[in-house]
C-alpha cells in the first residue's frame, strides 16, 4: 500500500471541511474521490499534497508519516482545476518547472519535456504561449507539467470540470489511457460520476466532510451504501418503509426482503432493474405522466398509488404514451434495497 | 483556502506598513499639523490669528470667488467636449478607434509646464498663430491676445481633463447595455427623450463623479495659471505661492492653505462618495458588444466633428510646442541674438552652451540633470515604500489594518501640490532633532525628491496592487507542489511576474517626478532648479531666445513624458485602477 490516510480532520474557521476520513491507496491504483460541490474534496488534496495541514489524523507513504514534510518535498504533483500554468512560462518552460527544481541536466529535461508532451498528444507546442492555447490544450500541458517529474503520487483535482461535453468525453478517454500507459498512482478528483466510474478502480464517495462509501466503480453502483449515494447516483425512487421479519411494507405494498433489518427504513426502488410488460416476481401498475428518451435507454415516470416513480428501459422496448396504463416487473432481489 | 487568520495577517501587515506609514507620517501628516498650527494659531508678534485675518479680508475673499468661478466654467466646458467623446468611444467602433483612445491618455503624464509652454506656442504672442497673422498682415503687434486671459487658463484645463471624462463616463457608458435605450424607443419615446429621461439619468452617477473629479483638478491647478494666467488671474493655490514666495508671509500662506484642504477634502470626500456608487455595475455586457459601426452620412460627419475637434485639443498644443522649438519665427526690430527666421537648431543648442546671460543661478543643462537626480531617486524611494505597502494590500486582503489603512494612502492625492510644499517649508523651517542629532531638511536637496515620493506614491502602491493580487495562489501552490522551495516560488514566480509591475509603478514615479511643479517650485533651492522650474523661469525672461529655449527644453521633457506613457501602456497588465 503507497498512501494511507487516517482519520483526517480540518476546520477552516468554524466551518468543518473534514470530519474523519480514512482510506488507503495502492501502487498503481487510481482511486476517484465523487462528491457534490463543497463536500471537502480539494481540502483532501490540499492535505495529501501538504499545503494545508490537518487539524487532526495522519497521512502515511509507504508506512511514514509525512504531515510534517513541505509539500515540495513530498514527491507528489497536484493537477490543478483551472490548470495554475504559470501565464510568464511557455509551454516547455511549465512543463519543466518541475524539472529544474530538481535541478536536472538540461538536456535530459528538454528530452522529458519533449517526451510527456507526446504523451498528451502535444508534440512540438514546447515554445507556445500557455494564454495562448484552448482549454482543452491548457489541460494538456498541466497534465504534461504534473506527470513530467514522475510523481510517486499524481492528484488530480477536477481536471475536466471547466470543458464542454464532447471535449470531456474525448480528453477522459485520453487520459485513462495515459494513466494506464505509466501505471500511475493518482486520486482523481471528480463531481461527476461516469468520470469516476470510467477513469478509476475505485471510488471514493464523501459527503459533508465524511466517508459514505469506497469500492469498486459496479459494486457501488450495485448497492450504494446509504441513501445520500443512492440520491448521487440519481437513483431518487425512495420511499418511507417499516421492515419487520424478512418483509418490508411500503405504500406500495409488502415485499419480500433477503436481509434481517427491522424499524423504520428508507425502501429504494431501482430504476434500472424492472421490466415492462413482462409478469416477474413482483409487479406494479401505473399511469405514464412523461417519457423522455435518451438515446438508448427511455426513461419513464409512472404514477403509482399517487406517487412518482422513475423506471429506465430500453428504447427497443415498445412504451405506452403518456396517459396510458403501464404495467411493470421486477425481481425483488435486485430491485428493492433498504437503508435503515 | 483561506492559510492565515485574519489577527495573523494582521501582525504580518503591521510590519510591512512600518516604513510607509512612518514616511507618511513625518512627510505629509507632520507638515499639515504645522500648516494648521501657523494657520489657525497665534503669531509670534501680533495677537490675531492670520486664519481669522485672511477670512476677514475681501481680496482673499475674491482669490476664493474666482478660484471656485474658473473651476466651475472649466468643468462645464470640458463636460461640453467630453460627453460627445465619450458617447463615440463607448458605443461606436470606426478605424482609429484605439489609436484615439491611446492619444486620450497623453495629457495624464504631460507635466503641466509641458502643456501651458504648448498652448503659448500655438496661440501667445510669439505663438504660431500671433506669429502668422502679424506676417500676413504686416501687423506690428499680436492680434489675438491668449497670454494672461480666462480663456487660455480655462482650455489648458479642457485640454487636461477632457481625458477624465472619456475615460470615466466612456467606460460605463459602455458598459450600459443599449437595450435600456431601445426599450424606451419601442414604447414611443423620441431620440431625444430617451437621451434625457434613459440614458442620462442611467449615465448620472459617472458624469457626477466625472464632473466632480474634474473640478476638483481645475480647483488645485497651479502651473497652469501661474504661467497662462500671468499676474491678473489667482486662485487659492497661486496665492499661497505668491504669499510664501514673494511676500514671505508664511502665516497668511498657511491660513489660505487650511482654506483650500478643507475645500479639497470635503470635495475628495464627497468624489469618493459618488465613485463608490459607480463600481455597481448596471450591467455586465462585454463593451465590444455594445457597439456599432457608424451608418449614414449623418452620423458619419458628427463623428468626424468630434475626432476632429479632439485631435485638435489634444495634439495641436503639443504639435506647435515641438515644432516651434525648431522655428524661428520672429522678425523685427531689436531682437538681440535672436537666430533668423527659418527652420533652426539654435534653441537647443543655447541650452547646452552655457550663454553669458545664464538666467538666474543654473544654465538649463543643470536642471536637466538635477531632474533626472531626483527622479531616479524618487523611484528607489517610492518603491522602497510602496512595494511593502502593495505587498500588504494584496497578500493579506481585507484586514481590518489594511482596511484602515488604504484610503489613507490615496490622502496626498486629495492634497494638493502647493499645499505640500508649503506644509515642507513651515515644517522643516527649523532643523528636526532625530535621535538627538540636529537634521536639517530645510537646506538639504532631498527635499524636493521626498515631496515627489509623497505625490508618486499613491500611484505606485495603486499600480503594484492590482497585479500582485493578480498572481493566484493557486500558481505558489502548484510552483511548491513540482518541488519548488518557498525560496524558489519567490524567484521563479512572484518575481518575474511582479516584475512588469514593478517597472509600470517605476514609469510612473519616475514622469510624476519629471513633471512635478507646484510643490517643487515652493521647496527647490536655486541652484538646483528642475527641469519645470527651469522653464518657468526662463519664461519669465524676456526675449525670443529665452522664450525658445523654454521650448526646447519642454519639447525635451515631453519627449521623455511620453516615452514614460508609452512604457507604461505597454507593460501594464491590469487596469491601473481608477483615478
Amino acid at each position: 500500500m503507497s498512501l494511507a490516510v487516517r482519520h483526517l480532520h480540518k476546520s477552516f474557521g468554524k466551518t468543518p471541511a473534514l470530519r474523519g476520513i480514512s482510506f488507503n491507496v495502492a501502487q498503481g491504483e487510481i482511486l476517484a474521490v465523487l462528491g457534490p460541490s463543497g463536500c471537502g474534496k480539494s481540502t483532501l488534496l490540499a492535505l495529501i499534497a501538504g499545503l494545508e495541514k490537518p487539524d487532526e489524523g495522519q497521512v502515511f507513504w509507504e508506512g511514514q508519516s509525512i504531515v510534517n514534510v513541505p509539500p515540495h518535498r513530498r514527491g507528489f504533483s497536484l493537477m490543478f482545476q483551472d490548470y495554475a500554468l504559470f501565464p510568464h512560462l511557455n509551454v516547455g518552460d511549465n512543463v519543466a518547472f518541475g524539472l529544474r527544481m530538481q535541478r536536472w541536466p538540461k538536456a535530459q529535461i528538454r528530452q522529458r519535456v519533449a517526451e510527456v508532451l507526446h504523451l498528451v498528444s502535444l508534440a512540438g507546442f514546447e515554445q507556445r504561449d500557455v494564454t495562448q492555447l484552448s482549454g482543452g490544450e491548457q489541460q494538456r500541458v498541466a497534465l504534461a507539467r504534473a506527470l513530467a517529474v514522475r510523481p510517486r503520487l499524481l492528484m488530480l483535482d477536477e481536471p475536466l470540470g471547466s470543458l464542454d461535453h464532447a471535449l470531456r468525453m474525448q480528453l477522459m478517454q485520453d487520459l485513462s489511457t495515459i494513466l494506464g500507459e505509466v501505471q500511475q498512482t493518482a486520486i482523481y478528483v471528480t463531481h461527476d460520476q461516469e468520470e469516476a466510474f470510467t477513469l478509476a478502480n475505485r471510488v471514493l464517495i464523501i459527503n459533508q466532510g465524511r466517508l459514505e462509501q469506497i469500492g469498486k466503480p459496479d459494486d457501488i453502483y450495485r448497492q450504494p451504501a446509504s441513501v445520500f449515494v443512492a440520491r448521487f447516483l440519481g437513483m431518487n425512487n425512495l420511499l418511507e418503509g417499516h421492515a419487520d421479519r424478512g418483509r418490508v411494507e411500503t405504500p406500495l405494498g409488502v415485499f419480500p426482503l433477503d436481509r434481517d433489518v427491522s424499524g423504520p427504513v428508507t425502501v429504494l426502488i431501482r430504476p434500472d432493474t424492472a421490466q415492462a410488460e413482462r409478469s416477474g416476481e413482483c409487479e406494479l401498475s401505473g399511469r405514464v405522466l412523461a417519457r423522455r428518451f435518451r438515446g438508448a435507454s427511455t426513461q419513464v415516470t409512472l404514477e403509482v398509488s399517487g406517487l412518482s416513480l422513475n423506471f429506465d428501459f430500453p428504447s427497443s422496448v415498445p412504451l405506452p404514451e403518456a396517459g396510458h396504463t403501464l404495467r411493470i416487473s421486477f425481481q425483488t432481489g435486485e430491485t428493492i434495497q433498504v437503508f435503515s | 483556502m483561506q492559510t492565515s487568520s485574519s489577527a495573523v495577517g494582521a501582525g504580518r501587515s503591521m510590519l510591512l506598513w512600518l516604513a510607509p506609514l512612518g514616511f507618511l507620517g513625518l512627510f505629509y501628516a507632520y507638515p499639515l499639523v504645522s500648516i494648521l498650527r501657523t494657520g489657525l494659531g497665534h503669531s509670534a508678534q501680533g495677537a490675531v490669528v492670520p486664519f481669522v485675518e485672511a477670512i476677514s479680508d475681501t481680496a482673499v475673499w475674491k482669490v476664493i470667488a474666482f478660484t471656485f468661478w474658473q473651476a466651475a466654467l472649466s468643468t462645464l466646458l470640458t463636460l461640453l467636449v467630453g460627453l460627445p467623446g465619450a458617447y463615440l468611444l463607448a458605443r461606436f467602433d470606426f478605424r482609429g478607434r484605439s489609436l484615439l483612445q491611446a492619444l486620450t491618455a497623453v495629457p495624464f503624464v504631460m507635466p503641466t509646464l509641458v502643456v501651458a509652454v504648448g498652448f503659448n506656442a500655438l496661440l501667445g504672442p510669439r505663438g504660431w498663430v500671433n506669429q502668422g497673422l502679424m506676417t500676413l498682415f504686416d501687423l506690428s503687434a499680436p492680434p489675438v491676445r491668449f497670454a494672461n486671459t480666462l480663456t487660455a487658463i480655462v482650455m489648458a484645463h479642457v485640454f487636461y481633463n477632457t481625458t477624465i471624462v472619456l475615460r470615466m463616463v466612456g467606460d460605463f457608458w459602455s458598459h450600459l447595455d443599449p437595450r435600456l435605450g431601445q426599450a424606451a424607443r419601442t414604447l414611443g419615446a423620441g431620440r431625444w427623450q430617451t437621451l434625457w429621461r434613459v440614458t442620462l439619468p442611467l449615465l448620472s452617477p459617472a458624469i457626477a463623479a466625472a464632473a466632480l473629479l474634474v473640478f476638483i483638478f481645475d480647483f488645485t491647478s497651479f502651473g497652469v495659471i501661474l504661467v497662462l494666467g500671468g499676474a491678473r488671474f489667482a486662485t487659492l493655490e497661486v496665492e499661497i505661492y505668491n504669499q510664501a514666495i514673494h511676500r514671505f508671509n508664511l502665516p497668511l500662506a498657511a491660513a489660505l492653505s487650511v482654506i483650500q484642504l478643507a475645500c479639497t477634502w470635503l470635495l475628495t470626500i464627497l468624489y469618493t462618495q459618488l465613485a463608490s456608487r459607480l463600481s455597481r455595475p448596471l450591467s455586465l455586457r462585454a463593451s465590444a458588444r455594445n457597439r456599432r459601426r457608424l451608418k449614414g452620412w449623418r452620423s458619419r460627419v458628427g463623428a468626424a466633428g468630434v475626432i476632429l475637434l479632439l485631435l485638435t485639443l489634444l495634439v495641436s498644443p503639443l504639435a506647435a510646442l515641438a515644432a516651434r522649438s525648431f522655428v524661428s519665427l520672429e522678425t523685427g526690430r531689436n531682437l538681440q541674438n535672436a537666430p533668423p527666421p527659418g527652420p533652426t537648431l539654435a534653441f537647443y543648442r543655447e541650452l547646452i552652451t552655457h550663454p553669458r546671460q545664464a538666467v538666474s543661478y543654473a544654465p538649463p543643462s543643470t536642471a536637466m540633470l538635477v531632474s533626472l537626480a531626483y527622479a531616479a531617486i524618487t523611484v528607489v524611494l517610492s518603491l522602497a515604500l510602496g512595494l511593502p505597502a502593495a505587498w500588504a494590500l494584496a497578500r493579506d486582503g481585507q484586514n481590518w489594518l489594511n482596511r484602515w489603512f488604504d484610503p489613507l494612502l490615496m490622502l496626498p492625492l486629495g492634497t494638493s501640490a502647493v499645499t505640500l510644499g508649503l506644509g515642507f517649508i513651515v515644517a522643516f523651517s527649523s532643523p528636526l532633532m532625530v535621535f538627538g542629532e540636529r537634521v536639517d531638511l530645510r537646506t538639504s536637496p532631498l527635499l524636493p525628491p521626498l515631496a515627489h515620493t509623497l505625490v508618486a506614491f499613491p500611484f505606485v502602491v495603486r499600480s503594484l496592487t492590482p497585479a500582485l493580487r493578480s498572481i493566484s495562489p493557486r500558481l505558489r501552490q502548484a510552483a511548491a507542489v513540482m518541488g519548488a522551495s518557498p525560496g524558489q516560488v519567490v524567484r521563479h514566480v512572484d518575481l518575474p511576474l511582479a516584475g512588469r509591475a514593478v517597472l509600470v509603478a517605476a514609469a510612473f514615479a519616475f514622469t510624476i517626478s519629471l513633471g512635478e511643479f507646484g510643490a517643487t517650485a515652493l521647496i527647490t533651492r536655486p541652484e538646483y532648479p528642475t527641469v519645470p522650474v527651469m522653464i518657468y523661469r526662463l519664461l519669465s525672461q524676456p526675449g525670443p531666445l529665452n522664450f525658445g529655449q523654454a521650448l526646447a527644453l519642454s519639447t525635451i521633457l515631453m519627449a521623455v513624458c511620453a516615452a514614460g506613457m508609452l512604457a507604461i501602456e505597454r507593460l501594464r497588465i491590469a487596469e491601473v485602477g481608477e483615478f
